[in-house]
């Protein structure tokens, strides 16, 4: 990885087109009985307009995916707080980003803070929050760009 | 009628929920991968949104239970406010974890709109026969007579 200070700006990434299908499987795997994933007559009946809505949970791991893919491993993460701000539906294309906060050199590596964003393209922004990174200088994390 | 705030935190704040046990089998780590749009891990660490499921699924009560707990009411609508993972070590698929789970912090306050939101924290802490492997923190939030 090049220099990493405050400031430092993590590259955009952006999940295209949520698909509804992806959607229901999440919904098995935590066992969400919530309809508004699966049901277009319940999300319309929440008022929730006429596409299934994506979960919180899975926003939130289009920001793992993007540390993971920037730190080079899953588990680089450290943690990760995310305030839900807004509804993904399925359609949506979703970009992440994030900027480095902190940086300390600790035991094992370089502990980096940045603050994290999930913004649906063209709208609302869906999740803010923060994330610790442990950078190992042993895996090169890959260039900008 | 809706609960009180005062009746609200004394009933719920700090109560111990059942937790539960949780193995990361490895057709549910391959499809929630994809689903996730997540390059699989050739070291079969699982993704970290496992954390999540974790705290869902063996919370020890349903999100409905949780919901009975909270006094919902047919006019309040459960959002979810706020999720943290603290990931001290990875979860590895094929492997078994256990997790004991508690409500923290019980709160309201007043939304701009003037509505009440109350709020409920539950902790997760996920363990594996090693040890502790991470804490989730989720908020749920009951916005009051919303519906």
């Amino acid at each position: 990885m090049s220099e990493v200070e405050v400031g430092t700006a993590l590259p955009e990434s952006v999940t295209a087109a949520v698909r509804a299908d992806d959607i229901k499987v999440v919904a098995l795997i935590l066992r969400d009985p919530n309809p508004i994933h699966f049901d277009l007559d319940a999300v319309d009946r929440a008022g929730l307009g006429d596409r299934v809505v994506n979960q919180g949970g899975s926003t939130m791991a289009y920001i793992v995916n993007h540390l993971a893919e920037w730190a080079g491993s899953r588990a680089a993460i450290r943690s990760l707080t995310c305030s839900f701000r807004g509804n993904v539906l399925a359609g949506d294309d979703v970009s992440v980003g994030g900027i480095v906060t902190s940086v300390v050199v600790v035991e094992g590596g370089t502990l980096v803070d940045c603050d994290v964003w999930a913004d649906v393209v063209g709208g609302r922004r869906a999740i803010s929050g923060s994330a610790s990174v442990l950078i190992n200088a042993a895996r090169p994390v890959p260039p900008r760009g | 009628m809706t609960i009180t705030t005062e009746s609200l935190v004394e009933a719920l704040s700090d109560r111990q929920l059942p937790g539960g046990e949780i193995t990361i089998e490895s057709y549910e780590a391959v499809l929630l991968d994809e689903a996730l749009r997540a390059r699989p891990d050739p070291d079969g660490v699982a993704h970290p949104t496992w954390f999540v499921i974790t705290s869902l699924r063996c919370m020890g009560i349903s999100v409905e239970e949780l919901c009975v707990l909270a006094r919902q009411g047919p006019d309040d609508v459960l959002l979810f406010g706020s999720c943290a993972v603290d990931q001290k070590r990875p979860m590895r698929v094929g492997t078994g974890y256990r997790t004991t789970a508690r409500i923290g912090e019980v709160g309201s306050r007043t939304t701009r709109d003037g509505a009440r939101l109350d709020s409920i924290e539950v902790v997760v802490a996920v363990a594996g026969d090693d040890g502790p492997v991470g804490t989730v923190t989720s908020v749920y939030l009951f916005k009051r007579g919303a519906a």
